[in-house]
């Protein structure tokens, strides 16, 4: 166990953050895209699934992980559909509408993906920070005995 | 913590280098439970050694065991050969999140900066004692 194990899971973290805020950006970019090549319906909201997967490249690390409870990376395992229906919006003139007159549109709550945007940046920075702590730590270590 | 036992190096010394090793190892660990803040199901972990190397030291409440055999019962806290066994542990937790989450971000946060500082601490410490063998070494000079 050593920085580079604290180093690596922390930058896994950002990896995984960086995923996140990218789908997100893909459902911001499209709230209102009622058709998508190749597919049927409008943009369905994606949404990123986090996994936490033992951390531990060495022979050693392993070892001592199979004994104790283990330190986890976070990697992004799966970005998935988002099963909810799509909202139906009245508008007839659409070259998208039905016999009705309404619309499927995407079912993005553009609120809720700025919610998640804040709190993936967040998670972002705390990454960071930890980070920054262990890189900070490294450099203090290598001061000992330094006159 | 191994014995130390020559008059260079006392054990205090050999108290403040295992205490880096765990405070680095703790940090990995705080790293671990940030990096997962959003994991669906992780429970966060806890690591624990300073009462193990008070009780180690002789310090802590109870009085340590003497050893002189490889078969007598050790103090708690210490492995056969006279480490430390730090205790990791995943965390009891009130509030569980509606993922199963139990890692709470501001304290992680806390712990992070509390490891980051105690651990220049411990090796400000150090430095000051290799300060004071390198002047006695020169001769006062």
């Amino acid at each position: 166990m050593g920085f580079l194990q604290g180093l690596r899971i922390s930058s896994s973290g950002l990896a995984a953050e960086r995923v996140r805020m990218n789908v997100i950006s893909e459902n911001l970019a499209n709230a209102n895209t009622t058709k998508v090549e190749g597919k049927e319906g409008p943009y369905r909201r994606k949404d990123v699934v986090f996994t936490a997967r033992d951390s531990g490249l060495t022979f050693d690390e392993l070892m001592r992980q199979a004994m104790d409870p283990n330190l986890k990376e976070v990697k992004v395992s799966d970005i998935v559909e988002d099963k909810k229906a799509p909202r139906m919006v009245f508008n007839p003139s659409h070259p998208e509408a039905n016999k009705e007159g309404y619309v499927a549109m995407p079912n993005i709550s553009v609120m809720e993906e700025m919610v998640n945007m804040i709190t993936s940046t967040r998670s972002f920075e705390a990454n960071t920070t930890a980070l920054n702590a262990t890189k900070q730590m490294a450099m203090e270590a290598i001061t000992i005995g330094r006159s | 913590m191994k014995a130390v036992g020559n008059q260079i190096f006392s054990r205090s010394d050999a108290v403040l280098e295992t205490s880096l090793n765990h405070r680095l190892a703790k940090q990995n660990v705080i790293a671990s439970n940030i990096t997962n803040e959003h994991t669906p199901g992780y429970r966060a972990l806890g690591y624990e050694f300073e009462t193990q190397l008070q009780e180690a030291v002789g310090s802590g409440s109870n009085l340590a065991l003497h050893v002189s055999s490889g078969r007598h019962i050790r103090t708690a806290g210490l492995t056969a050969d006279g480490d430390l066994r730090p205790d990791l542990h995943v965390k009891p937790s009130e509030s569980v999140g509606n993922d199963g989450n139990t890692v709470d971000s501001d304290q992680e946060m806390a712990d992070l900066a509390e490891t980051q500082i105690l651990y220049k601490a411990t090796v400000e410490l150090l430095n000051r004692k290799f300060a004071m063998l390198r002047y006695g070494i020169n001769g006062g000079r």
